[in-house]
């Protein structure tokens, strides 16, 4: 007797009356195929490191990016939600930080179309099959010119031939604030009045306690923070003949954010067709729509970022009068703003427009060699709107005099449309059956053209009037047009012995039209090798070892993320007195070429014990060289700068990656899943040795990792008299801050050390449960929301303060404490006072979901049907003060630090609880 | 199908694959500037880019807020009011370093727009005029010129020593005359005086009558004159101030703005005004307020950063229509202080006006000041009674002699050059000592005083601090001892 199952070894046995046979799982059969780049190839057969997130992991998590979703999915890449604003894009970084100027964000290809991270809140994460990691140089050679930063991979889905497939899943939510009561230490009302009583300013001074006691308190963080409300409808339908496959899909998203003004409301739609015209012509389509609208808010310190109130707003303030109204003599950020009545009555909000789309052809012209052609689209189409109704508090304020006009509207329009060309010739065959051979050669054309124009106009009367048209007075234009060019050559080989060994090299050459005519073109190339060593005879007999391949690869890769004409000399436009000027606006650098990272790599991919435990364990060291800075010039030539290529940095670190079905028969399943990884980022050379200075207090400096911190060091409080005190650049103790006292933190950077998730996941019968931490620790966050809380009375009067500041406050000599002696005559200073550990463990997802058994659904004509409850965030643990440890916002925008380094009233993270019903037909 | 396959497919591989036949698909320009080598090719190029040299002058680090508030922050006219926004305060205390605010800002913006002058410069002086463009051409190149002595003497009466004490080695500033990148040393104050004198003088020579003769906005030949002018007082080259002074006026004190004209000058444009030789135009769309700089507020609640100490409010008579440049009002936090009132525009708090870099009165003066040195008095009586007339109502000629006269000339020139940032520069050409009167920055000469009361000649802080990133730049930059 034969007994056979899809994807399991076959067993034959002899027939008798009681059988108990145990299939193991056939490693060949489950061996996937996966996209690498420009061709396919099977997972055995790579040499380099690469990380596939499957559909089922990224449906797991109900965020609204497709980035996000990849947080602690794939050892080495670094996933942190920019902010938790709904529709923001997150950051990632594969095997750190590689760059400094020149971005650090990896390449996204989808479907053979690059586009930018920013998109991705247009994408519909549902409609993804995978999402294949390239992480090292044999894996990214392919995508040599813009692989410095790793690439990432999507590939839609294809649908499948034959009975055709409905699925459609509803799912509801809501979303919360992370931060509990007990984390929130603003003072009350009380607290704050006794606390002004006694530094004998604002509202408290001179009150009595019966006054006080009088007194309603506002809960800002209450009155700030709503409860969003999040609903999804989704359709696809899938199928097709053995010529003609198709995916169709369309979702509806609409997320409010945990605060008022920020939302997400977002439809999305797909087609993909795959037709195979003979044996030897398949021709195909990919395309996705997405049009969605976002609410906007503003950030940092600004009066009309609602963050901002949770600490800066008085306690003693209420939004709303008696009757109802806003109150409009609430002070935060100098002026008097009610936050609420500023997101009703000045509304922005930006209407995105996405369209990817590919056409592809392959021709198998013999049975060895193949044409395949991919022309493709990326369309963007950004337009932000906003509108300060005339009668509002804010238009008040900017044209105090009421028989001028009032109220402004803008509308900032942005488009990019780019198209990828891409042929490849390729050929593969197998001598004698052991001796596979692999060559590819192809070029890809890229353009990119944007354009953006602005507009903006003042002087409206009513809110439903709102057209730029109609504004009375002060119309502003402006407008910019850019482009850049891309052209490359590529070519690789590879051969493969009997599934054992395996080598591969690919060379490319990239023009980018960013750089100096004497320069425009890179060489990349990249070799790697992997040994099967469980293919091996030897290994046969050992039947608790199922796989075993080591690999190792070498090999260069680039970036050109730097201005679009950086390279060449020109004269800039401007005007005097009306007439036209013409200056010199930059330096040509003719020789202005590609910053260059090369990298080593050696893993290991092994299972064990039929397959209850896998390991890939990654061992990389990266340098990056001619480095795209800008460099200093004597001004005396009328510059200050010119990017050039100077300087040199190194990246080395390992990931380790562990996941097994440590236990299964017919009814359990229970799978277990821990990923880690380290990075250790080093600066080794910069021009002329100068350092950079990075926002308020990051530092680029030769020797020491990126963006460390250079900070006056806090030295507590003198139990005599309650000065603070701080350390002097030698090491003294001094009251006198002075910002010359900074000095570098040994170790202490914004970047993690180390990050990775752990999980599990049992299933029995039906039902399934799935749990998801993600981890990240060693890192520091500046904390400037406690600048403002913790002023030491400097900030007392405008601000609200932190409990601490009244109760653990110095008031007599002896008195051993942290916080100095509290005077409206203190002033606030950075130092490593509010610098921060920001480790944090999270409970990521948390899923119980419940698949109907077959013989229920049978009868109503339904194939599957699969109710599930899912929730993110639902637990913190951290010891900072912040908001949320998860810190990606880049606030170097805003001149405060680098990307995770600066907590300024930032978004934070949401907690979201779903419920959804799945039903496939 | 078989069309598609041996037409169509192979003609698209072939394209493809041979897109190396386009050798100029990654030749991307820009759309909002010029490659260089083609920006300047019609006189009219030439002409746009000897204005950006006005455009550049035209920024706060120059012209429009460092050069008019820094060289009177830095005298006895102005008293910091410790309640403002500490602007400058480095500088009015005489302990700035290399990384102060404003010091890199200056250098930069003054040989970035000297870097327009070269090119102006290197490219005309090699060009073929034809017979139509000469005298246009040749005017142009006198302009850039001209522009290149006046940032270059801006430069080195900043960060050099005076030249009347600078020995044959003290060092000035690199005189730039190509459009190089490179690491230039600094050059002597002799040297820089050289040259930038002969640009100005070779300018003056070739420039024509009627060349922007009829707008004050750009360098004409009689403002050329006037800057002349302006540096031979400073090298104490008296003969030639008088001469230069003489082309630059009318003479007669007809083209001084009168007592009742006088605060015309400052409410608004100074267009068609013929007491301003040489302005710097401001227009609302450059988003240039130079008032913002000297305080902020609202007309009953003001900031001033600085104040004007009562002392030298005093000086200002009550018939002088020069006292109406100083208001005394309250300041926020209530109190009483003496503010300038010169850079409002009309009436507004913080107004738009124009620049005035080179007026009749400081020529007026200045050749008075040089004939008085040559010994000229009655010729130096008449200028300074020209310019007493003009300002103070129902005025009698004064008679002075001696070193009267010499004082009444000086006392009038910081009468009426205050707060136009040339006080500084007249002490350090002087020698003289800063001497401040110990008052403080309130109305009633309380308040707190200048922490620094008394500067002597003989401090090295009378020279500006090369800026740090220029010496971490440029190994061949030598900074000045302090």
């Amino acid at each position: 007797m034969v007994i056979s199952y899809l994807g399991m070894e076959t067993v034959e046995t002899e027939v008798r009356p009681e059988i108990r046979i145990i299939l193991k799982t056939d490693q060949k059969m489950i061996d996937e195929v996966i996209v690498v780049g420009y061709s396919s190839e099977k997972k055995s057969s790579l040499t380099g490191s690469v990380g596939i997130v499957k559909a089922e992991e990224i449906a797991q998590v109900p965020v609204n990016g497709v980035d996000q979703a990849l947080q602690g999915k794939a050892a080495g890449v670094q996933v942190t939600a920019s902010t938790g604003r709904p529709g923001a894009a997150a950051n990632i970084k594969i095997r750190g930080t590689s760059s400094i100027s020149a971005g650090s964000d990896p390449l996204y290809v989808i479907d053979g179309v690059p586009m930018t991270s920013a998109d991705f809140a247009s994408l519909n994460s549902n409609d993804i099959e995978y999402m294949s990691i390239l992480k090292d140089a044999s894996a990214t050679a392919i995508y040599g010119s813009r692989g410095s930063n790793g690439v990432i991979l999507i590939t839609t889905k294809k649908g499948k031939s034959g009975k055709t497939n409905i699925t459609a899943k509803a799912s509801f939510g809501i979303s919360t604030r992370t931060l509990t009561d007990d984390d929130f230490t603003m003072m009350n009302a009380q607290e704050k009045l006794m606390y002004e009583r006694q530094l004998g300013v604002g509202r408290g001074a001179g009150m009595t306690d019966e006054e006080i006691a009088a007194v309603r308190n506002v809960n800002w963080a209450d009155e700030v923070f709503r409860t969003g409300f999040t609903q999804q409808y989704e359709l696809s339908i899938s199928g097709g003949t053995d010529a003609t496959r198709f995916y169709l899909s369309g979702q509806y998203y609409d997320q409010e954010a945990i605060v008022p003004g920020s939302y997400l409301e977002r439809g999305t739609l797909r087609a993909n067709v795959e037709h195979k015209m003979s044996d030897r012509l398949k021709v195909g389509l990919v395309s996705s729509a997405g049009v969605s609208k976002e609410g906007l808010l503003r950030n940092d310190r600004n009066a009309l970022n609602p963050f901002n109130y949770i600490y800066n707003a008085q306690p003693y303030d209420s939004p709303y009068d008696e009757d109802g109204n806003y109150n409009d003599d609430i002070m935060v950020g100098g002026n008097p703003i009610n936050i609420f009545e500023n997101i009703e009555n000045n509304p922005t909000y930006i209407n995105k427009l996405k369209i990817i789309a590919a056409f592809n052809l392959e021709w198998k012209i013999w049975d060895e060699i193949k044409y395949t052609t991919v022309a493709g689209i990326d369309f963007t189409q950004n337009l932000q709107y906003q509108y300060n109704y005339p009668f509002s508090q804010l238009s008040i304020i900017l044209q105090p005099d009421a028989s001028q006009p009032r109220g402004f509207r803008s509308d900032d329009f942005a488009q990019r449309a780019s198209w990828v060309w891409s042929n490849m010739l390729s050929y593969d065959k197998t001598f004698n059956d052991v001796h596979q051979v692999k060559a590819l050669v192809g070029m890809e054309a890229q353009s990119s053209h944007y354009r953006g124009i602005s507009a903006s106009g003042e002087g409206y009367t009513s809110k439903d009037v709102d057209a730029l048209d109609v504004a009375a007075t002060n119309y502003t234009i402006g407008g910019t047009t850019t482009d850049w060019r891309m052209l490359s050559y590529i070519g690789s080989a590879g051969y493969t012995y009997d599934s054992k060994y395996i080598i591969d090299a690919a060379v490319r050459w990239d023009g980018s039209s960013r750089f100096g005519t004497n320069n425009q073109y890179g060489t990349f190339w990249a070799v790697g090798l992997a040994w099967n060593i469980s293919e091996e005879s030897f290994l046969n007999e050992v039947s608790w070892l199922d796989h075993l391949k080591l690999r190792a690869s070498m090999g260069t890769s680039g970036n050109n993320n730097i201005g679009d004409y950086s390279a060449q000399g020109v004269y800039a436009y401007g005007s005097y007195n009306g007439g036209t000027t013409a200056y010199p606006g930059r330096l040509p650098n003719p020789d202005l070429t590609w910053e260059k990272s090369r990298q080593t790599s050696v893993g290991l991919d092994a299972a064990f014990f039929d397959n209850r435990l896998n390991v890939t364990f990654d061992l990389y060291k990266r340098n990056t060289t001619d480095l795209l800075l800008d460099t200093r010039l004597s001004m005396t030539s009328g510059f200050s700068a010119r990017t050039d290529n100077v300087g040199a940095l190194m990246n080395k670190g390992y990931e380790l990656g562990l996941s097994g079905d440590v236990f299964r028969n017919n009814d359990w399943k229970v799978s277990l899943n821990f990923m880690i990884s380290q990075n250790k980022n080093k600066i080794q050379e910069l021009y002329r040795g100068n350092d950079i200075t990075l926002g308020w207090n990051n530092l680029i400096t030769e020797g020491q990792p990126i963006n460390i911190y250079k900070m006056v060091r806090y030295a507590g409080v003198n139990p005599a008299n309650g000065d603070a005190l701080y350390y002097t650049k030698d090491g003294k103790i001094t009251n006198v801050y002075n910002a010359d006292d900074a000095v570098v933190l040994e170790g202490k950077t914004p970047d993690p050390k180390y990050f990775g998730s752990f999980g599990a996941s049992v299933s029995y019968k039906g039902i399934e449960l799935v749990a998801d931490f993600y981890f990240s620790g060693g890192n520091y966050i500046y904390n400037h929301n406690r600048y403002f809380s913790e002023s030491d009375g400097g900030l007392a009067s405008n601000n609200n303060q932190d409990k601490s500041m009244l109760y653990d406050q110095w008031r007599e000599p002896g008195d051993i404490t942290n916080v100095p002696k509290q005077s409206v005559g203190n002033t606030p200073q950075m130092s490593t006072r509010y610098l921060e550990d920001g480790s944090y463990l999270r409970l990521r997802n948390l899923t119980l979901a419940y698949t109907l058994p077959k013989n229920l659904l049978t009868p109503i004509k339904v194939d599957r049907l699969r109710v599930f409850a899912q929730g993110v965030n639902l637990f913190t643990f951290t010891g900072f003060r912040g908001l949320d440890p998860e810190v990606g916002d880049s606030p170097g925008g805003s001149g405060a630090g680098a990307a995770g380094a600066v907590v300024d009233f930032s978004f934070p993270a949401a907690r979201t609880i779903m419920f959804g019903l799945e039903v496939g037909f | 199908m078989n069309i598609l396959k041996k037409t169509i497919i192979p003609a698209v591989m072939i394209l493809g694959l041979g897109l190396s036949g386009c050798a100029d698909f990654l030749d991307v320009t820009p759309h909002d500037s010029q490659d260089s080598e083609n920006a300047l090719v019609t006189l009219t190029d030439f002409d746009n880019a000897t204005n950006a040299v006005y455009e550049t002058m035209r920024s706060s680090s120059y012209e429009s807020v460092f050069l008019p508030q820094v060289g009177d922050i830095m005298s006895d006219n102005l008293v910091m009011n410790p309640g403002g926004r500490q602007i400058y305060n480095e500088f009015h205390s005489f302990r700035f370093s290399a990384t102060t605010y404003g010091t890199a800002g200056f250098w930069s913006a003054a040989y970035n727009a000297i870097l327009s002058t070269n090119e102006v410069i290197t490219r005309l002086e090699n060009r073929e005029f034809s017979a139509d463009e000469e005298a246009y051409g040749k005017n142009l190149l006198a302009e850039a010129k001209a522009l290149r002595g006046l940032i270059h003497f801006d430069l080195v009466r900043v960060y050099g020593k005076d030249y009347k004490s600078a020995s044959e080695t003290d060092l000035g500033v690199t005189y730039k005359k190509d459009c190089e990148t490179t690491l230039p040393s600094r050059n002597t104050v002799r040297e820089v005086y050289g040259w930038l004198v002969e640009d100005l003088e070779d300018a003056f020579s070739t420039m024509t009558d009627d060349y922007n003769a009829d707008i004050n906005y750009r360098l004409n030949k009689k403002s050329i004159a006037a800057e002349l002018a302006r540096v031979y007082l400073t090298m104490g080259e008296d003969l030639l101030a008088v001469q230069r002074a003489t082309a630059a006026i009318a003479g007669d004190g007809s083209d001084l703005a009168n007592a009742s004209a006088y605060s015309a000058i400052y409410n608004g444009s100074m267009k068609d005004n013929p007491e301003v030789l040489f302005r710097i135009a401001l227009l609302a769309s450059d988003g240039i307020l130079p008032g913002n700089e000297w305080g902020q507020g609202t007309s009953s609640s003001y900031t001033a950063n600085y104040t004007v100490p009562l002392s030298f409010y005093e000086m200002y008579a009550d018939n002088d229509c020069r006292r109406q440049m100083i208001r005394t009002m309250p300041n926020t936090d209530g109190v009483d202080c003496n503010v300038v009132w010169k850079w409002n525009g009309a009436g507004q708090t913080t107004g738009l006006v124009d620049i005035p870099v080179i007026r009749t009165t400081e020529i007026y003066l200045t050749r008075a000041e040089a004939n008085y040195n040559l010994g000229n008095y009655p010729d130096a009586l008449d200028d300074l009674n020209y310019v007493r007339r003009n300002r103070y109502a129902n005025y009698t000629d004064g008679t002075e002699t001696g070193s009267n006269l010499e004082a009444a000339i000086l006392r009038e020139r910081r009468l009426d050059l205050a707060f136009e940032g040339h006080r500084f520069f007249d002490l350090k050409r002087r020698g003289e000592d800063l001497v401040r009167s110990g008052d403080g920055h309130l109305a009633d000469g309380t308040g707190t005083p200048s922490s620094v009361q008394n500067v002597p000649a003989s401090s090295p802080y009378w020279l500006l601090a090369i800026p740090q990133e220029e010496i971490d730049a440029n190994d061949n930059m030598e900074q000045n001892n302090y």
